[in-house]
């Protein structure tokens, strides 16, 4: 019963259920679960719970029509005409007289409905004005313009004039279509109708069930792969690294240790043909051939991993930082310090490294004259290594600001001034598992130096290890939580590097090791040369204005950071050019 | 798993047997025997009218409450056609296909017993006055159940129950904690069992208290367990009945004992049961008292049946008792808008009759007795429930062997609308006939069931009130329930 019927039969007594069974069993006024917003497929991009158009397809009492915005003819066509809706044979008291009227006309417009010539809703008047639903030429508006025209009618008396439209006979082109024939327009007296009651808010019950939502993406199906993952409603992942089996040993940062976990893959990816094209290709129209059909997606969308760190799970998820934080934490904070201090020179070192070798690689310009001919992809080459050795090196200098950062979060801590670690830089890269340590040089990126620096951001290895025991103690109870959640992220980091650096050494490793073509011949340049003393002094002045940077929260550092950026790109500048005339910049040279 | 045996209308509050009675339809049986009704017999009404305002309507099939409108109230009332009419249409939507109200009125399939309460110590180191158990020894010797007899009911227990399923074993006597040893290594040993198989397993006790040691508690704080305490009030309420066989009292040995596990209950949830006997009828003080000692869910149940008749409830006592437990009801209200809902109810012959008015609980038996819950003797023989064992009227099965025939024998015929005067009462479905140690015993009388029905009309009338002021407590997650 609604309260409809209850105002029309004051007669019938109201019972309202109180506990479940009555509830559960008794017709309950009110819309379905799956009309609240939080049902909706999209509850965190709203406008998705339903498609507001399907509403309108309804808006006068009698008629369904539908918004055609594309193909020959546009506008708003009649789809069904009815003058039997339950609306019309019963209608609210305010529109009992119109509706009386209205379903003559219905009749008679229904009548001369068929399917070789359709009607159009040519123009509506309410409230004294007329619109007419075609442009400034005289051409019919599209649909979705027209909607917008019919989304602007307020709830009351509605006028149409519908008119039909004889399909236009097959003649050449250019010619005018021959109108001996006028179309005869209809005219509709109704109203605008109600979505929802106005007293409960429940829907019309002129709508069917899904009639609203019929028209919206089909979440986990069709539409979870063919929406580009910028814009599904709930983004999906694309590409991603396989899982690692549960019980394969994991370096100590959690990273796993063998190449083929290092491969992206497809996260969409067609499981039946998965073990012979394992790595994703570059775009999204090549990997489509191997992605999920639609079937395989309707039948094993639940199959699909859920991914976490960039990384399909199998099992149990563990956190990468567990196993990290296996390390032995520091017994005192002065410990840590240290230890930090000890890896904010290891950032600016390889740094240093990382520059060194990335003036040593030819511009794309001198690759086009060099690579002509026999080395089609050269220029390319050198603009991705150039990439990746200066992505790499911002982000060593991002993790050197990081290690200051740590260090004067703990000097908050614990209560102790705080000092920058900013120089000097080490000069003894740490030992690897199983070998001792060695001094740093300043090289070139040949193949030997681009598999040491495969080796230095490999987890565990070089950085990411140091970092272990720093996690490791942040974690314990006392330190500040976001600490932790910093170092963290510097070792986390060194897994995006290394990948990096691997992906170079797939690239340059063609190109061979002795004197390969992308690089310059550069030597370390000799400090007392006025330029190259130039060089170091725009380097010295740079860690200057880092050091002063790094007292933090003060307007003027904030300054001096500002202007070591600027006297960043400048030394960049300046290295590019030495470079070219074969000079390497001596960085260790302050130093030694 | 609460301890109440969860009957709406029962006034055996937490009377120990720790399993319910099925809920709904008991699964109809296609080899029902058509003759056991007499053919002749009108069905009982079918609705029941609840005066108040706004006044109700339940629904007697499936225990459904609406509210409806004075006029149409008084018109049912005045068994006016039309109002009737229209209240069958109504009946007619909530009892369509798909909820049989048949299966109320037929026993189907018995499912495999899924509690049991083992007798471990038939003997008491009591001496109450009203006790059905004859000091623990139901009419017998004093004696202990070997280890080896509770084993093997565990096993019988577990054999039927399927992984995800979860079982219940209680301790009852006499006084379960006399025979401490088999308490401690039954839950042991079940909880071992039941990991095996992947049952989760709860336990319950019924304790006088009084025998409660710090290993006691230490194995209630660790285990899901459900400990009733049979205290009935105040000191001076309690040791007037439950004393020691020097006629000392005992309260003050089971406030200090435990003391401990009220203050720290850890897993489990620790609940008093207090009898009521004719000689003093003032529930709210029982609960307000038993609150004090520090108990966070206080029942309390008649004296129905017992050794000495002077203290047992008759004739006009059931009008005051229904008194007493209003007044106690309407406190517990009280102290709900006072301290909370956080703590749930304390007072829980309310909590349960609103849950399963909530719920719209219909059932065709009081309880779970032999239907999912069993006792089981020092022998190992079954018995329906706690209440029976020893009697040969109520054996369901020699021991490790629980018998589902006997017990379709036993239950069959007592299903509620085989009962008279059940049959045409309002309230069968929420009461389901009341317990059956009761009724053989001492039959049923009208005070009693105008105590029920009473109970219920003022639990019904408050429920829609209650609901609306405190929905948290209508929440199906139990709040305070212990399980595992």
């Amino acid at each position: 019963m609604t309260d409809d019927q209850a105002s029309e039969q004051p007669m019938v007594n109201r019972i309202f259920p109180r506990n479940l069974t009555a509830e559960a069993a008794y017709n309950v006024l009110g819309n379905p679960p799956s009309t609240r917003p939080e049902s909706g497929v999209a509850n965190c991009f709203p406008g998705l719970e339903y498609d507001h158009r399907n509403l309108d397809c309804r808006f006068f009492p009698g008629l369904e029509v539908v918004y055609v915005a594309q193909g020959a003819a546009l506008g708003v066509r009649i789809r069904n005409v009815d003058p039997g809706e339950n609306i019309l044979v019963r209608p609210p008291a305010e529109y009992v007289s119109i509706a009386q009227a209205l379903r003559p006309q219905l009749r008679a417009l229904s009548a001369r409905l068929s399917a070789a010539t359709p009607w159009f809703v040519s123009a509506l008047e309410q409230s004294g004005k007329r619109i007419e639903l075609v442009d400034d030429t005289g051409a019919d508006l599209d649909g979705v313009t027209a909607w917008r025209l019919i989304r602007s009618l307020r709830p009351g008396p509605v006028t149409l004039l519908v008119t039909p439209r004889p399909a236009p006979p097959a003649q050449p082109p250019g010619q005018p279509v021959p109108s001996d024939q006028p179309p005869q327009t209809v005219r509709l007296d109704g109203w605008r109708r109600s979505y929802t009651d106005p007293q409960t808010g429940v829907l019309d019950p002129t709508y069917q069930p899904g009639e609203l939502t019929q028209s919206l993406c089909s979440p986990w199906t069709h539409d979870f792969r063919d929406c580009s993952c910028t814009y599904w409603a709930a983004n999906h992942p694309d590409i991603v690294f396989p899982a690692v089996p549960r019980a394969e040993r994991t370096q100590p940062s959690g990273a796993p240790t063998e190449a083929s976990e290092q491969i992206r893959i497809n996260w969409l990816r067609d499981p039946d043909v998965a073990e012979v094209h394992g790595q994703a290709l570059p775009s999204q129209p090549d990997n489509r051939p191997f992605e999920a059909s639609y079937f395989q997606i309707n039948q094993r969308w639940q199959d699909l991993s859920i991914v976490l760190e960039g990384r399909e799970t199998e099992g149990s998820y563990v956190p990468r930082s567990a196993a990290r934080d296996q390390a032995v934490p520091f017994s005192t904070s002065d410990e840590l310090r240290g230890r930090i201090v000890q890896l904010a020179g290891l950032e600016h070192l390889v740094t240093l490294l990382y520059l060194y070798a990335l003036f040593s690689v030819i511009s794309p310009a001198q690759a086009q004259e060099r690579g002509a001919g026999r080395w089609p992809t050269l220029a390319d080459d050198v603009t991705f290594a150039r990439n990746v050795l200066l992505e790499v090196a911002t982000g060593e200098m991002q993790h050197l600001r990081w290690a200051n950062h740590l260090l004067w979060g703990l000097a908050e801590a614990i209560g102790h001034p705080f000092e920058p670690a900013v120089v000097p830089p080490a000069l003894v890269l740490p030992a690897p598992p199983g070998g001792d340590g060695r001094p740093a040089q300043l090289a070139p990126l040949t193949l030997d130096t681009l598999a040491l620096f495969v080796d230095i951001e490999r987890s565990s290895a070089y950085i990411d290890g140091q970092y272990a025991r720093v996690t490791a103690t942040l974690r314990q109870p006392g330190y500040p939580p976001h600490l932790y959640q910093l170092a963290s992220n510097i070792a986390e980091e060194g897994e995006e590097h290394f990948l990096h650096f691997r992906d170079l050494q797939r690239l340059l490793s063609p190109y061979g090791e002795k004197d390969p073509v992308y690089l310059r011949s550069v030597r370390p340049g000799d400090p007392a040369q006025p330029e190259i003393g130039a060089a170091l002094d725009a380097y010295r002045h740079i860690l200057t204005l880092l050091e002063t940077g790094y007292q933090l929260g003060d307007r003027q550092n904030q300054k001096a950071l500002a202007e070591a950026r600027t006297a960043m790109f400048a030394l960049q500048s300046r290295a590019e050019q030495l470079a070219q005339q074969g000079h390497g910049i001596p960085f260790f040279a302050p130093w030694q | 798993m609460s301890a109440s045996c969860g009957t709406a209308g029962c006034p055996t509050a937490g009377c120990g047997s720790g399993t319910q009675a099925p809920t709904g339809p008991v699964p109809l049986a296609l080899t029902s025997r058509p003759g056991a009704l007499p053919a002749t017999a009108a069905r009982g009404p079918w609705f029941h009218l609840v005066e108040g305002c706004p006044p109700l309507v339940f629904l007697v099939e499936r225990s459904a409450v609406f509210e409806v409108e004075p006029g149409f109230a008084a018109a049912l009332h005045a068994s006016d056609p039309e109002a009737v009419a229209q209240l069958a249409s109504v009946r007619d939507v909530v009892e369509a296909p798909g909820h049989p109200p048949e299966g109320l009125r037929e026993l189907g399939p018995l499912p495999a017993p899924r509690a049991i309460s083992l007798n471990v110590a038939q003997s008491c180191n009591l001496a109450c006055s009203y006790c059905y158990a004859d000091e623990g020894r139901f009419g017998g010797a004093a004696r202990r159940m070997p280890l080896a007899v509770a084993r093997r009911a565990v096993d019988e227990l577990l054999r039927t129950a399927l992984p995800g399923e979860a079982v219940l074993v209680g301790f009852i006597g006499g006084e379960p904690l006399l025979n401490r040893a088999v308490v401690h290594d039954t839950v042991a040993y079940a909880t071992a069992r039941a990991a095996s198989c992947s049952v989760g397993v709860g336990f319950s006790i019924t304790t006088n208290g009084t025998l409660v040691r710090a290993v006691d508690v230490a194995l209630f704080r660790a285990n899901p367990f459900t400990v009733t305490v049979s205290v009935d009030g105040g000191v001076q309420t309690h040791d007037r009945h439950r004393h020691r066989r020097n006629g000392s009292g005992s309260w003050h040995s089971v406030i200090e004992r435990l003391h401990p596990l009220l203050d720290e209950p850890g897993r489990c949830l620790v609940s008093a049961r207090a009898t009521v006997t004719r000689d003093d009828l003032d529930i709210a003080r029982r609960v307000r008292d038993l609150a004090a000692a520090g108990f966070r869910e206080v029942g309390v149940s008649p004296a129905r049946t017992g050794p000495d008749p002077r203290v047992l409830l008759v004739g006009e006592d059931w009008a005051e008792y229904l008194r007493g437990l209003v007044a106690a009801a309407e406190a517990e209200i009280v102290r709900l808008r006072r301290d909370g809902t956080r703590g749930g109810w304390l007072f829980s012959n309310l909590g349960t009759a609103m849950t399963e008015i909530h719920r719209g609980t219909a059932r065709p038996l009081p309880c779970g007795a032999a239907y999912g819950y069993l006792s089981v003797d020092v022998d190992g023989a079954y018995s329906t429930c706690h209440r029976t064992v020893g009697d040969p009227r109520f054996l369901v099965g020699a021991p490790a062997a629980p018998s589902a025939p006997a017990r379709r024998r036993f239950l069959a015929p007592r299903l509620v609308d085989r009962q008279e005067p059940c049959r045409s009462c309002w309230a069968r479905y929420l009461c389901g006939g009341g317990c059956h140690a009761e009724v053989v015993q001492a039959g049923r009388d009208n005070g009693n069931c105008d105590l029920i029905r009473g109970w219920l009309d003022y639990c019904l009338g408050r429920y829609p009130a209650l609901r609306g002021e405190f929905p948290e407590l209508f929440n199906p997650t139990p709040a305070k329930v212990a399980t595992s």
